[in-house]
C-alpha cells in the first residue's frame, strides 16, 4: 500500500466544503429534533424530523378533526411551524431533486476520466447527499399514498356499511310496529285477532332499497330476515315477541 | 516548525480524513437515519432494534468506505471518529437506546463508545483489505499487459 499523504486525496478546499455542510446538516437534524417541542400538549405526536411534511399535515388534519369532535374550533398552526414545514417542503421537493438531477445530467454529460487520481470533491458530497434525499422521498411517496388510499377507502366502506345497517334496523322497527298492529287488529279489520298467522310483508317493503326481507310467521311470534342489498353477505335476523318487542337480534356477514 | 512529536501525531493520525470521516458520519449515517426514523410512529415497538441496526450499519459503510478510498492505513480516524459521532448523538438526541435495561447509564455509555471504536476500525480494515485486493489486482493486470507489450 501507498504511503500515507493527505495532498492529492481532497480536492481543494474540499475539508471546509464538508466541514460546513456535516455542520450544516447537524444543525438541521438537531432544530428538526428538538423544535416541535411547542407541540409537546398536543394529543397527536409529530414524527421526529420536519422532512416529512405530509405526514405533519396528516397529523394535523386529524388533530383539528379530534378537535371538532370535542367541540372546539380548529386551531392554525403557529407561523413558526408554518414556516418549518415550508422550508421543509422546499428542501424536500424543490432544491434536493433540482440539485441531484442538474448533477446528474453534468455527469452524464461530461463522464470523469477512468485515469488518474481520484479526488474526493464537494460537489460529489453534494451530489450523493441530495440523491439520498430525492431517493427517499422518491421511494417512502408511493407507499404512503397506497396506505393513505387504503385508509380512505376502508374509511368510507366501513360509513357505508354502518349506515346500511342503521337503515335497516330502522325499517325493522316500522315492521315490527306493522306486524304488531296485525295482532291487535280484529279479523273485520284485516287483523289476527292475537295471533300473527296469516301475516303478510306488505308490498312497500318487499320493494325497500337497502334490503330484501322475509318473515317466518308463527301463532305468538314472527322471525323476519333482512339481507343487505348493497352487500350481500351482511344480513340481520331478528324475532318480534307476543309482545310485539323485537328480540334475539343476529348479525351476520359485515354487520357483524 | 513542526517538533517531531508533532510529526509522529500526524503520521499516526490524518486529522483529515478523521474530519472528513465524521463529517460523512453525520451526512450519510446520522442524516438517512433521521430520515428513515422521523416516522418513528408507525415502528414504535421495534424502534430500538431498527435504530441499532441502521445506525450501526451505516457506521460501517462509511467507515469502510474511508478505509478503501484513502490512501495508506487509515484504521484510528474511522474508529475516533466513530467514537466522537457517538458522543453526538449522546449529547445531541434522545435515543431509543436510553432505556437499555439490565446496564447503568454510565456503563451504557462507555460500552457504546468501545463498540463504537471497534466497529469504526474493523469496518475500516475491511476497507483497507479491499483496498490491497484492488491495489494487487491492478498491479497484476499492469504486469500481464507490460509483458505482453513486452514479448
Amino acid at each position: 500500500m501507498s504511503q500515507k499523504t493527505d495532498s492529492s486525496e481532497f480536492a481543494p478546499g474540499f475539508v471546509w466544503q464538508i466541514c460546513l455542510l456535516g455542520a450544516a446538516v447537524l444543525a438541521f437534524t438537531i432544530y428538526s429534533s428538538k423544535g416541535n417541542l411547542w407541540v409537546a400538549s398536543k394529543i397527536i405526536r409529530e414524527p421526529a424530523t420536519a422532512l416529512h411534511p405530509w405526514v405533519i399535515a396528516g397529523l394535523q388534519t386529524m388533530e383539528n378533526g379530534l378537535a371538532a369532535f370535542s367541540g372546539m374550533p380548529p386551531k392554525t398552526p403557529p407561523l413558526v411551524a408554518q414556516t418549518r414545514l415550508l422550508a421543509a417542503l422546499i428542501i424536500v421537493l424543490v432544491i434536493s431533486p433540482t440539485v441531484f438531477l442538474l448533477g446528474w445530467r453534468r455527469r452524464r454529460l461530461n463522464p470523469s476520466p477512468s485515469t488518474g487520481e481520484l479526488r474526493l470533491h464537494g460537489s460529489g458530497v453534494l451530489y450523493l447527499l441530495t440523491g439520498v434525499i430525492t431517493v427517499y422521498v422518491g421511494l417512502s411517496a408511493p407507499p404512503i399514498v397506497y396506505f393513505a388510499e387504503k385508509a380512505r377507502g376502508d374509511l368510507r366502506r366501513a360509513q357505508s356499511v354502518q349506515d346500511n345497517r342503521d337503515q335497516i334496523i330502522t325499517d325493522l322497527n316500522f315492521l315490527a310496529l306493522d306486524i304488531y298492529q296485525y295482532r291487535l287488529l280484529p279479523r273485520k279489520m284485516n287483523g289476527g285477532a292475537g295471533s300473527y298467522v296469516g301475516y303478510t310483508l306488505p308490498p312497500e317493503v318487499s320493494k325497500a332499497r337497502d334490503a330484501t326481507y322475509s318473515a317466518a310467521v308463527r301463532d305468538n311470534e314472527v322471525a323476519i330476515h333482512a339481507r343487505s342489498t348493497i352487500y350481500p353477505s351482511a344480513s340481520v335476523k331478528v324475532t318480534v315477541d307476543a309482545t310485539g318487542r323485537l328480540v334475539w337480534w343476529e348479525y351476520a356477514g359485515e354487520f357483524r | 516548525m513542526e517538533t517531531g512529536k508533532e510529526r509522529r501525531f500526524r503520521m499516526l493520525i490524518n486529522w483529515r480524513w478523521l474530519v472528513v470521516t465524521y463529517c460523512f458520519l453525520i451526512l450519510f449515517s446520522l442524516f438517512p437515519t433521521f430520515l428513515a426514523f422521523g416516522t418513528e410512529v408507525f415502528f414504535q415497538s421495534y424502534a430500538t432494534q431498527w435504530f441499532t441496526l441502521w445506525a450501526g450499519g451505516s457506521m460501517a459503510v462509511v467507515c469502510a468506505f474511508v478505509g478503501a478510498r484513502s490512501k495508506g492505513i487509515t484504521l484510528l480516524e474511522p474508529g475516533i471518529a466513530s467514537m466522537l459521532y457517538v458522543l453526538t448523538l449522546i449529547a445531541a438526541f434522545e435515543l431509543p437506546w436510553e432505556n437499555v435495561k439490565g446496564f447503568s447509564r454510565v456503563e451504557f455509555k462507555i460500552g457504546l463508545f468501545l463498540l463504537a471504536f471497534l466497529i469504526g476500525f474493523g469496518a475500516a480494515a475491511m476497507g483497507e483489505w479491499m483496498q490491497m485486493r484492488r491495489e494487487k489486482r491492478l498491479k497484476l493486470s499492469e504486469g500481464g499487459s507490460e509483458s505482453k507489450v513486452g514479448s
